[in-house]
């Protein structure tokens, strides 16, 4: 598993640099190249100096330590590349483009409309349910009453199996929230009202909504697992040190694929973006 | 659909004001109907919240929307509330119309010209259907 150690972070850290490379500069005269290849340049300082901090900690400690400098990604993303975006090509990250001359709306409220069922949602409500009532089933009650000392670690499972089958339940409201964020995004349209943009959008709005969905159902799925494997521990169900073992890897590995979803998500989303201006653009010029 | 032009001198909010009040009278949006949220119709047009408010506040003074609770800004009529006798409302009409008549002249519009844009617009505002 070292090479999922030294590549998740790496490639984390050096995925904003990366991107930005295949971004070409928007095409108009309010850009400013000077100032875009100095964040550029900031962007690179940024990238090789984490990555000199992750090597610092992997040599100097562990590839375990290492591993935990991946979030550096947000800052690297948030605080680097979009500042740079704003300014190399802004279609990638502001909608509607901020030099269209003229924008036109629809008159149809939409922040109403649902972007995927209501069963859906339903479910996120359901799996965790399944989760709680399943770890309240599993875990022995008995140890957790214990003081027995002999039995304060699997107490210790036990009690941590319970906080994270009721800690999870805030993943529901997180992807309501989500949800109305994303029927939130503006939705510009040309002065034809543009079918083609419609579609677009609208395709983007449910693709977002699904994967919503999607990362907060597998998340509730992930950690409700844990939680049950660890009610399992305590009811005495499962060996404690090897699957305790196994339990933190499996942890590892989900809050990596969820950070990696989450990656994909903004990146599609950018990407989304970027499709829907540079259209948006063309249909307002060929009706000027 | 309502539109906005960055580029026009004439501010913003007044842009929506009069698009607002063209949609109403074309009967493209009708009293009963829903207007979006101003949180949607600020980010589609890319302008500020305070911008859509202030105009969506001057159609309520107008007596054209009115906000509902619960259901957001809906269209009330297709009728100002403003008073005044019909002669009045007529000859506010004649000046506004003898402007825009004289600037289309300076503008070297023909007479023929004239005629077809005000058959044009009279079509939208008044389709042959609906005499009043």
């Amino acid at each position: 598993m070292n090479w999922f150690l030294i590549l998740f972070p790496l490639t984390a850290m050096l995925f904003p640099a990366l991107l930005m490379t295949l971004v070409q500069p928007q095409r108009s005269a309010k850009i400013d190249l000077a100032k875009a290849r100095r964040l550029t340049a900031w962007l690179w300082l940024a990238t090789l100096s984490a990555v000199g901090l992750w090597a610092a900690v992997y040599f100097a400690f562990s590839p375990r330590a290492a591993f935990y400098l991946w979030p550096l990604f947000f800052a690297l993303w948030f605080g680097f590349w979009g500042r740079l975006m704003r300014v190399k090509n802004p279609d990638w990250v502001s909608m509607p483009p901020a030099d269209l001359p003229s924008r036109s709306a629809s008159l149809t409220p939409r922040l109403t409309q649902p972007a995927v069922p209501a069963w859906s949602t339903r479910m996120i409500w359901l799996a965790w349910a399944a989760c709680f009532a399943a770890v309240l089933i599993i875990v022995d009650w008995s140890v957790l009453r214990s003081a027995d000392a002999a039995l304060a670690s699997r107490r210790s499972m036990g009690w941590l199996a319970l906080a994270i089958s009721v800690g999870i339940v805030f993943i529901a409201p997180l992807v309501m929230f989500c949800l109305r964020l994303d029927r939130r995004e503006p939705q510009t349209l040309d002065p034809d009202g543009s079918p083609e943009l419609l579609e677009l959008y609208s395709r983007r709005r449910t693709q977002r909504a699904w994967l919503f969905v999607g990362l907060g159902l597998t998340m509730i799925l992930l950690q409700g697992s844990i939680a049950i494997t660890m009610a399992l521990i305590s009811s005495g169900a499962l060996p404690e040190q090897q699957t305790s073992t196994m339990l933190a890897w499996a942890a590892g590995i989900a809050g990596s694929i969820v950070g990696i979803a989450g990656a994909i998500v903004g990146t599609m989303s950018s990407i989304q973006a970027a499709r829907i201006n540079r259209r948006l653009r063309e249909l307002t010029q060929a009706s000027a | 659909m309502l539109a906005i032009s960055i580029d026009d001198p004439l501010p913003i909010h007044d842009q929506i004001i009069i698009g607002l009040r063209r949609l109403i009278a074309a009967a493209k949006v009708l009293p009963g109907d829903e207007l979006p949220p101003v949180r949607q119709l600020a980010a589609d047009l890319g302008v500020n919240l305070n911008t859509v408010a202030r105009a969506y506040r001057a159609l309520e003074t107008e007596g054209l929307v009115s906000s509902v609770r619960g259901r957001g800004t809906v269209v009330l009529a297709d009728r100002e509330a403003i008073g005044g006798t019909r002669k009045a409302k007529a000859k506010r009409f004649t000046a506004a119309m003898s402007n825009v008549l004289a600037g289309g002249k300076l503008a070297g519009l023909s007479r023929d010209d004239a005629q077809r844009i005000v058959d044009q617009l009279l079509d939208v505002y008044w389709p042959h259907h609906q005499s009043r």
